[in-house]
């Protein structure tokens, strides 16, 4: 039996309908909002409905996706969610986006690796797939975030949208057209209090809440853009090495859309140009593990890469967690 | 006599209240940092962001509105004490 190849056979994704600027952020002293914009690149976020649920943004970007394949759910195998907003503690809420969709031959599961899930997920899709263990899943990254927020912290309130991406993944007996070369995962969870929703889990439970913003997400702002830039421009570097990748070859870099200051930073760092930069962060915002499979659709479109062009795709995150992965036309 | 204790009492209370307003916004803040010379870019986690929050903390502690302030890590305790007491007291919404 030959060697099996990966390959990214389609994107799709879903954005609520609602828009929200930074003028609408009127809980906030207006002298500061200029700020959001000077300080993260973001000008508008999607916000879902209060009936929408994590789940239903996966299953709009799932459908989206499969069309744009014309492949019918039941031809899945699996189906990986990415989401540190899950619809409920348990059950997955993978297994709702597969009943839905009709995925009835398919697996599901979530996976959490917070803002790096997107990629986490590709990266156990193609494990799953170069071993011979499913032949077609369908990874989404899907993050509600608006839920999570506390509406009077302006460290983390004007920062997140809600929205889902998705790519569907193949195995190919040749290495065609959107092939994933290579993926790096990496942690470290002596960072695990750096970004974090308190309350809620087992380490403390609701009933055992006494500061009612334990609930909310939070996060050390400095200190992650700190790690990000580090740990972006690294994985990029050691992505490119371990490839034998040129910076003349990479069309395009799909970074996590967090701030637009830190793309800019590992531009610098990592000697790539910024026009290579995918930025929809101005638009939609951070929608954590979603918004690299967004960014990626987004630039998706028939005739954008050409033979031998190659997209890396780099996120980091809670855990701390960062990969990335090297996607081949 | 009874002057000076109450001088020493409300300058307590206010330094207790800044002290709580910056625990609040930067919870791994270090009392024994406190001194009227910090400057608040040495505040751990101090960013341009979390800045708001503090104000915040400030209006809620003091009860004066700081709504067209914007606070910079070049600033010390002390300039923020003296923005508080050029301050309007709060109105209530």
């Amino acid at each position: 039996m030959g060697e099996i190849y990966t390959r990214l056979i389609a994107t799709g994704s879903y954005l609520p309908e609602r828009i929200i600027s930074n003028h609408e952020l009127t809980q906030f002293p207006q002298a500061c909002i200029k700020l959001i914009e000077e300080k993260t690149g973001i000008k508008t976020r999607r916000i879902a409905e209060q009936a929408e649920c994590t789940s239903d943004l996966g299953i709009q970007a799932a459908y989206r996706c499969l069309e744009k394949r014309r492949m019918r759910a039941s031809d899945l195998d699996a189906i990986i969610l990415s989401t540190s907003s899950p619809d409920r503690i348990q059950p997955a809420t993978a297994t709702r986006i597969q009943s839905t969709i009709g995925a009835i031959n398919a697996f599901a599961f979530d996976i959490n690796s917070v803002c790096s899930g997107g990629i986490y997920g590709i990266g156990i899709a193609d494990s799953f797939i170069k071993s011979g263990f499913c032949n077609t899943v369908l990874v989404i990254a899907a993050d509600l975030y608006s839920r999570f927020l506390n509406p009077e912290d302006f460290s983390t309130f004007p920062y997140f949208g809600d929205g889902a991406g998705a790519v569907l993944l193949e195995a190919s007996p040749d290495k065609k057209d959107g092939i994933i070369i290579k993926t790096i995962l990496m942690a470290d969870g002596s960072g695990a209090d750096v970004i974090q929703v308190p309350a809620g889990g087992t380490k403390l439970p609701f009933n055992l809440i006494t500061e009612s913003k334990d609930v909310f997400f939070k996060m050390k702002g400095k200190r992650v853009y700190a790690f990000a830039i580090e740990k972006g421009s690294e994985i990029i570097s050691m992505l490119m090495s371990q490839t034998g990748s040129s910076k003349e070859e990479i069309k395009y870099i799909v970074a996590h859309q967090a701030n637009i200051n830190i793309l800019r930073e590992i531009s610098s760092l990592t000697g790539i140009d910024f026009d290579k930069f995918v930025v929809t962060v101005d638009k939609y915002g951070n929608t954590a593990s979603a918004s690299t499979l967004i960014a990626l659709d987004e630039i998706s479109r028939p005739g954008n890469c050409s033979h031998g062009d190659k997209i890396i795709m780099v996120a980091f995150g809670g855990g701390l967690s960062w990969a990335a992965t090297l996607i081949e036309y | 006599m009874g002057g000076y204790f109450n001088r020493i009492l409300k300058r307590s209370i206010k330094m207790n209240n800044m002290i709580k307003a910056i625990k609040n916004a930067f919870p791994d803040f270090d009392e024994s940092q406190y001194t009227g010379d910090l400057m608040l870019g040495d505040i751990p986690d101090w960013d341009s962001m979390n800045s708001v929050n503090f104000l915040n903390e400030l209006e809620d502690n003091f009860n004066v509105d700081l709504n067209d302030i914007i606070l910079n890590g070049n600033q010390t305790l002390s300039d923020v004490a003296a923005i508080i007491k050029n301050s309007n007291p709060k109105k209530n919404k």
